[in-house]
């Protein structure tokens, strides 16, 4: 049986690359031998699950090797470029180092590096994916042709059968006894969190919404945490809740329970957040960054990048205020959701991985 | 003002079912809704209730916490608590007594005698270094709490300064309504007469 494994850099339950590359996987065991790697140690939450990259069988030239492209680092070039495999890429987006290179300087040389790479093994890959048309136009500028569109394995109602926690949900209406706004990311940098802080605060002081702000996602980088904490302290009217890790059960009783969803990122190639959000049924407004305004259509508010974050804070107080807009929003979210799943793409990943062994 | 959307355990998949029921969607026009979003926002600024530069100042204020971070100045007081902590740990250690074992048979003994023999002073000039570094230690202790205050203070200074500024701007911005507002008038009454 021939071997259609994936790689990816690092994998957690909570990682979006890790559950699409987990449905892929399914999809392909049926025909073929099909593991998912994680190059970096697979943490607790999935190790079982995905496997560790020391282990990944050496295969054949009429082998498939995937691989999720979302971050540089020298050796794993020089491994696939060693491997025999052939090369299937699934493009994710790596962020541009530029956001990082004055506060982690070797964190932006690896996303410069991961940029490097695509130049690099262009020549072995045998078949394209990008999970956005923003992706895909970004990884054409590589010199990639003939790329697919298909955000392969996402799944917005990841979330469905995760039952709410009424515990989580009576110390969020403690914490928040008039309801928060919710935002939901890994924290970094360009993730612009700073931006959600500052817009609590407008509508606490400007719109006079007693309103709080859930800000759920890992600590990626402990600085800009630390920064985004010292912001909180100064601004007296940002009432905040900072999760870091979270649950998949507190997640879902976030997205049920808060009054909007907010993003407010710089750069994303594909946005799965918002999706959740409306599958949960939560009105989303976010920032026109990247691939967000293809992912979330006419089913949110999307306001546009170079605006003010008063004109953020006014799109979510209006969104809070005006029950009817909110309603309609709901109803476009979960439209849009249907109309997001409609195409199988998992199966069309699978239909066109089969044409490599013709 | 909190509703659980999608009830709890399972209770989705029901109200999805409802909700496709609703029929054909009313489109929001997001267009209209952004346009309305941003004259609601420039009526706040003009109002006063949205003061001219605020959002400038959130960013500035968030951009001053950076460039401490872009320095490499993540937590100057840090760092020197840290140095106070080491000192603390290499004092010790300071106890005016060297290892006696030797290679050359026979003189560890000697080394050992020897070290006895002059301990009583050793020992007591270790004594007085390590008060010394404790003196040290100290200091380095108060520069830590002085660094913390004064990088606080700084901070509360500009922006203090920069709220005083912002204010002045926004008066200047009111005066100059009114001005505009009052030639207007002038210019009637000239026009009636």
């Amino acid at each position: 049986m021939p071997s259609v494994h994936q790689l990816i850099i690092g994998s957690s339950r909570r990682d979006a690359i890790t559950n699409m590359a987990l449905t892929l996987r399914d999809a392909l065991a049926d025909k073929y031998d099909a593991e998912v790697y994680s190059y970096f140690a697979p943490d607790h939450t999935i190790n079982g699950e995905v496997l560790h990259f020391p282990d990944m069988p050496l295969g054949t030239p009429e082998d498939i090797l995937v691989y999720h492209s979302s971050f540089g680092l020298e050796a794993v070039t020089k491994e696939l470029l060693q491997r025999p495999e052939r090369i299937v890429i699934v493009y994710h987006n790596i962020t541009p180092s530029k956001y990082y290179e004055d506060s982690d300087p070797v964190f932006a040389e690896q996303l410069a590096w991961g940029r490097r790479e695509l130049e690099l093994i262009r020549d072995k890959v045998v078949m394209s994916f990008a999970d956005s048309e923003y992706n895909a136009k970004d990884l054409s500028t590589y010199g990639y042709t003939d790329i697919s569109v298909v955000p392969a394995g996402v799944n917005p109602r990841r979330l469905d059968e995760v039952p709410t926690s009424t515990y989580f949900l009576g110390e969020l209406t403690q914490h928040f006894p008039n309801g928060f706004v919710l935002f939901v990311s890994q924290v970094l940098q360009h993730k612009r969190a700073e931006l959600a802080l500052e817009m609590v605060h407008l509508l606490r002081s400007v719109w006079r919404l007693d309103v709080g702000l859930v800000v759920a996602g890992p600590n990626r980088k402990p600085v800009y945490r630390r920064d985004l904490e010292k912001l909180r302290q100064r601004l007296p009217e940002s009432h905040v809740l900072f999760t870091d890790e979270i649950t998949e059960q507190q997640l879902a009783t976030l997205y049920r329970s808060c009054l909007v969803y907010v993003g407010t990122s710089e750069h994303e190639g594909l946005a799965i957040p918002p999706l959740e959000a409306m599958a949960n049924g939560a009105p989303v407004v976010v920032r026109a960054a990247g691939a967000v305004a293809e992912t979330v259509k006419q089913a949110g508010i999307i306001v546009p990048l170079e605006s003010g974050v008063g004109e953020l804070a006014g799109a979510v107080a209006r969104v809070i205020e005006d029950n009817s807009l909110r309603h309609e929003l709901v109803k476009s979210g979960y439209a849009r959701v249907s109309e997001f799943e409609s195409v199988d793409t998992t199966s069309h990943f699978v239909k066109r991985i089969e044409k490599l062994f013709v | 003002m909190r509703l659980l959307r999608n009830g709890s355990n399972g209770t989705l998949v029901r109200h999805r079912k409802s909700l496709s029921k609703v029929g054909s969607l009313k489109q929001v026009d997001i267009e209209q809704v952004l346009a309305e979003i941003r004259d609601d926002v420039a009526k706040k600024r003009a109002e006063g209730s949205f003061p001219p530069g605020l959002e400038q100042e959130l960013e500035a204020e968030f951009q001053t916490i950076l460039s401490y971070t872009k320095r490499g100045i993540t937590d100057r007081a840090a760092e020197i608590e840290r140095l106070a902590a080491e000192v603390r740990h290499n004092n010790h250690e300071i106890t005016g007594l060297t290892p006696a074992h030797s290679r050359i048979p026979g003189m560890s003994i000697i080394h050992r005698i020897v070290r006895r023999v002059i301990a009583r002073h050793t020992m007591g000039l270790a004594a007085q270094i390590r008060a010394s570094e404790e003196s040290k230690v100290r200091l380095l202790e108060i520069f830590a709490e002085q660094s913390r205050a004064h990088e606080d203070a700084d901070q509360r200074l500009v922006q203090n300064l920069s709220k005083h500024v912002l204010d002045r701007v926004a008066v200047i911005d009111h005066l100059t309504i009114l001005v505009t507002a009052l030639e207007a008038k002038i210019r009637k009454l000239e026009e009636s007469k």
